[in-house]
């Protein structure tokens, strides 16, 4: 451990300045005599908290050999990470300005919380080790609770928060269990000196993998642990539903590649490889099976997004039995999901009324009274689906690749089922775009326009623009 | 060139939003441009190399090893002509159609198929081959039959679950590519110049896994027979011009990529597993010929003679000599005429009565003599009736099936009697028997639609004396694919000519062996009677004008083998 120096701070800037820029409209609040300011000032500064972290990674971070501090540690992996969930941040923040369903008496103090869910993104991400890895993940499910609880409209809201912070403070538990299994064994703690002691103790090493996984896979909501998610993923808002399927999601999945990759070879996980594609599969075929039936267009984000957890898992089960550290396909990949799925929520927002969650048959006739938000919708479902030329197909071909050169046949022909099957739910909302007319055209307000358009070109050119570097 | 050939539909396409008065004109001015542009490939297009021309390649994404590679050789010359020739017949016969949805999905669906065909980067060519199921299968979502939605669905899904293990194989060729190299491509090119591990005797080797995984994708395509039965569903539901689409060309990339990949990547697989193919083409053949005789609905019965005709493309291709490998390829080009133009007559009388049951007409020929007349010829050719294209194709093929050995053309025969019987069926209860009061009323073609339904109708009398017409500009391509079987290249034309002979050299010196390209010099006379011995004779003119052009095609070139590969030997 370093001391504080002038160095450590500039370093950790981004999420210094991150989580300063979010004091300032607390701050004005408090002076204020607690009347809310202007909601574009509040979106301003905030945006520009997040922006900055966003742009500092890239200024900061991506550089070979970088110090750790206060173990954490900036090399292109961790701050790739950091700018995947901060470019999933910053979509996600965009939606809270034109909320129906939102109290907008509490904008502040939820941005406030907002950004330091991505603080605690931040922290986990760059983690190097496993209690600062806890305190990231966990200062970020903390937040997460109770933003899920701010939907006063939503009946499911309380019941949503309630559930995720049973169960999700359970898989806090086991994380922890697994943690201290693992030091208990070990002696260490960092990521890297924990795979050098695998050999003794061979079995508590493994019990403390299993929970410690188990904790991790829930957050991501892999199969055995994902029963949470799509009343979850209903009862918040789509802001939170948004942050929570896309940021966290790809934060999780890049710690498990990391934390494996760096602690043990494939010997080592021997029979955990396979438990993990057998997870990866039943999650896939699990939530595109459950989709099939769903009317209600936020379930059919949260089953997609179950789905694609699923494909990602399987690609991470790929890379680690090649045992190369290549994670091209896996960041490739949830970029094209971030902006995809980002995309589609946003899309969802815009058709929330007073009193009812978006349904398929709400989109009836869309392609008529809105022809240019149909299509734009129309093409984050069909990049979702893998249907090419949208980013989600590159995506796609560059997440089977692992799974091929480590010749893991089976997973890869339930992915192909999975995917197979998933295409009816994705095309099914287009089919009723395109049929009947609508009453009135939506009206659009800016920023969810341009919301809409980033995402747009992220899903039309990301593929391109990613795939020289 | 190609991009243009590629994306001009597409983005003239856009014009009907915009203008959307005129609507139709400008649908049909469009068709009308892209046919002179595809047409001008006639003067352009170099028919005697097998190799590609009017190359365009850049990379598109060099992390992923996915370039932009359009070229064109003899394989795919004649689909675009083909499908810039049926555009402007389509977009005449669907000209009561007021959407411009509809017309797009049309133009969409020409530039994905466009795509297709000239594209020869994997990921770009699985790209377009996905894409067209999209415009398809909103066309047949939108403007189907009754069982639409069941029938798009299926389509849609079982085509994309099949296309996905093409698109896995691709990424395998590619690893093993990488592996190979050690550089990333999905240029076919390059898959070419790979040399895929084969054991006979086990399953598990690459070449025999990869061979499955595509032959599935492109057998579901095709189709053969116990993959077919998303066909005559989507068929019968979809309008008349998807179906038009779907019969002329959709077919034609299953067909397609037997060609271009599944025999030149895999050639000792395909040799191994070629009979369990034929097996299920020629029983196929047979059982869709069957079903076709027991149907009532008038689209059923072309949809299932589709896929009794697909099936002798298999036969033709696999018979590996130049009578089966021309006539496979041209019963592709004669199939997309003759099926188009029967879709194109029962929409026009689905278009006058909604009613597909060919048990309610009867005496048509009364009523609508044009119609009537026109309906023959293309039943002909369907029939593979002399002096109509089928014949040429089908007699070709079961030549070539017939040359190679093997019991399949015994059965394959009966299957050319069998489509007589269920399309001569067809016509008699449409035509003749009692004129039925709904016949009566109908009145006979109008001049839009036998503009559209003529051009076909000389199109098969051409296609039927004039076969080396079309032949030539694919019979270099065919005639390097043959020879070749075994260590398969292709180049790019305007490179430089020594690198292109470094590499031809390259290759020729890795597998000396590779002759036996089952030319042998037999004599013709016993076999075309047997084979055709069901027809009278007048054909004997015909046979033997043909038989010529045959000895024609084939002679010189022949010659030139058999020298070589004597040289070889040596």
């Amino acid at each position: 451990m370093r001391e504080l120096s002038f160095d450590a701070l500039i370093q950790l800037m981004p999420l210094w300045s991150l989580s300063f820029f979010s004091f300032i409209p607390l701050i004005l609040k408090t002076l204020n005599k607690n009347k809310e300011p202007h909601s574009r000032v509040v979106l301003g500064i905030h945006f520009c908290g997040i922006f900055t972290s966003f742009a500092l990674f890239f200024l900061l971070g991506f550089r070979e050999n970088s110090p750790v501090i206060f173990s954490l540690h900036f090399d292109i992996f961790e701050s790739g990470a950091c700018v995947l969930a901060a470019l999933a941040a910053l979509q996600s923040f965009s939606l809270f300005g034109h909320n129906r369903w939102f109290d907008k008496n509490q904008l502040t103090e939820s941005l406030f919380l907002f950004s330091h869910a991505l603080v605690g993104i931040y922290i986990f991400c760059l983690s190097q080790d496993l209690i600062t890895a806890f305190i990231g993940l966990e200062l970020a499910s903390l937040v997460l609770y109770l933003l899920i609880a701010m939907a006063p409209k939503e009946k499911l809201s309380l019941e949503a928060s309630i559930k995720y912070f049973v169960l999700s403070s359970f898989s806090g538990i086991c994380f922890l269990y697994g943690l201290s299994f693992l030091f208990g064994v070990s002696g260490e703690l960092t990521v890297v000196s924990l795979g050098a002691q695998t050999n003794q103790f061979y079995r508590f090493f493994f019990l403390g993998i299993g929970f410690l996984l188990s904790g991790l896979l829930f957050k991501m909501s892999i199969f055995p642990f994902q029963f949470w998610l799509p009343d979850v993923y209903q009862g918040a808002l789509t802001p939170v539903t948004s942050f929570m399927a896309t940021g966290l999601k790809a934060a999780v999945i890049l710690f498990i590649g990391r934390f494996f990759l760096q602690s043990f070879t494939i010997e080592k996980m021997g029979i955990l490889l396979i438990a993990l594609g057998v997870c990866s599969v039943l999650t896939a075929l699990f939530g595109n099976i459950l989709a099939l039936r769903q009317t209600l267009l936020k379930r059919i984000v949260a089953f997609s997004s179950l789905g694609h957890s699923g494909y990602l898992l399987m690609a991470l089960v790929g890379i680690f039995s090649l045992g190369k550290a290549d994670y091209f396909p896996l960041f490739y990949y949830l970029v094209a999901y971030v902006f995809m799925t980002g995309g589609l929520l946003a899309g969802i927002q815009c058709l929330e009324k007073e009193n009812s969650q978006p349904e398929l048959k709400d989109l009836t006739g869309l392609f008529k009274t809105n022809p240019l938000f149909a299509s734009v919708l129309s093409l984050f479902l069909l990049g979702l689906a893998g249907m090419p030329p949208f980013f989600g197909f590159f995506a796609k071909a560059s997440l089977f690749q692992p799974l091929i050169a480590a010749g893991h046949w089976w997973i890869l022909f339930w992915g192909l089922v999975a995917s197979a099957i998933g295409l009816y739910y994705y095309i099914k909302p287009l089919t009723y775009m395109c049929q009947g007319s609508s009453s009135s055209p939506l009206i659009l307000p800016w920023s969810l326009k341009s919301l809409l358009g980033f995402c747009t070109l992220g899903s039309l050119f990301g593929a391109f623009l990613l795939g020289w570097f | 060139m190609l991009s243009l050939l590629v994306f001009f539909p597409l983005v003239f396409a856009t014009l009907f939003f915009l203008f959307p008065k005129w609507l139709k004109w400008l649908a049909l001015a469009g068709s009308l441009i892209y046919a002179a542009l595809a047409f001008s490939l006639f003067f352009l297009f170099d028919a005697t190399t097998p190799h590609l021309q009017f190359v365009e390649r850049f990379p598109l994404i060099p992390r992923l090893g996915v370039q932009y590679f359009l070229g064109i050789d003899g394989l795919s010359f004649w689909y675009i002509i083909l499908s810039a020739f049926l555009l402007p017949l389509v977009v005449l016969s669907s000209w009561k159609k007021t959407s411009g949805l509809y017309f797009f999905l049309l133009f969409a669906l020409a530039s994905t198929v466009a795509g297709s065909f000239v594209s020869f980067d994997g990921i770009l060519f699985y790209l377009f081959f996905e894409l067209s199921l999209l415009p398809l299968f909103f066309l047949i979502y939108l403007w189907g039959g009754e069982q639409r939605v069941y029938a798009a669905f299926k389509f849609l899904i079982y085509t994309f679950f099949s296309s996905l293990f093409l698109f896995v194989s691709f990424i395998s060729l590619m690893l093993i590519y990488k592996n190979s190299f050690n550089e990333l491509s999905f240029s076919l090119l390059d898959f070419y110049r790979l040399d895929l591990v084969f054991v006979k005797e086990a399953f598990f080797s690459t070449q025999s896994l990869l061979f499955c995984a595509m032959a599935f994708s492109f057998a579901v395509k095709t189709p053969l027979v116990p993959f077919h039965s998303w066909l005559p569903l989507a068929h019968v539901q979809a309008p008349t011009a998807a179906s038009v689409y779907l019969a002329a060309l959709l077919l034609k990339m299953g067909t397609y990529g037997w060609f271009r990949l599944v025999l030149p990547l895999f050639p000792e697989a395909a040799d191994v597993y070629g009979p369990v193919l034929l097996f299920l083409a020629v029983f196929g053949l047979i059982y869709t010929s069957l079903l076709a005789f027991a149907q009532k609905d008038m689209k059923k019965i072309i949809a299932y003679s589709s896929v009794a005709h697909m099936a002798y493309v298999l036969l033709g291709l696999f018979a590996f000599n130049t009578y089966g490998l021309m006539g496979g390829f041209y019963q592709t080009l004669t199939h997309g005429v003759s099926s188009a133009a029967l879709f194109f007559l029962v929409g026009v009388l689905y278009d006058r009565t909604h009613n597909r049951d060919m048990t309610v007409y009867g005496g048509l020929i009364k009523s609508m003599p044009w119609f009537g007349i026109l309906f023959f010829i293309i039943t002909l050719s369907a029939v593979a009736f002399p002096l109509t294209g089928g014949f040429i194709s089908e007699f070709l093929t079961l030549l070539g099936s017939y040359l190679s050995g093997g019991p399949w053309v015994w059965f394959a025969v009966f299957g050319v009697v069998l489509s007589a019987l269920y399309m001569l069926r067809l016509y008699q209860k449409v035509f003749f028997l009692e004129e039925s009061s709904l016949s009566q009323q109908q009145k006979d073609l109008n001049p839009r639609e036998l503009a559209f339904l003529v051009p076909l109708a000389v199109l098969v009398f051409i296609m039927g004396v004039f076969p080396k017409g079309f032949l030539k500009y694919s019979q270099a391509s065919l005639k390097h694919f043959q020879k070749y079987r075994y260590n398969y290249y292709l180049s790019v034309e305007n490179l430089s000519e020594k690198e292109n002979s470094e590499k031809i050299f390259d290759i020729e010196s890795k597998k000396p062996e590779q002759e036996e390209s089952s030319l042998k010099e037999v004599p013709l006379e016993d076999e075309i009677t047997e084979i055709d011995s069901l027809d009278e004779e007048k054909l004997h003119s015909v046979e033997s004008k043909s038989r010529k052009e045959k000895q024609d095609l084939v002679s010189p070139e022949q010659k030139n083998e058999m020298d070589e590969n004597k040289e070889g030997s040596l």
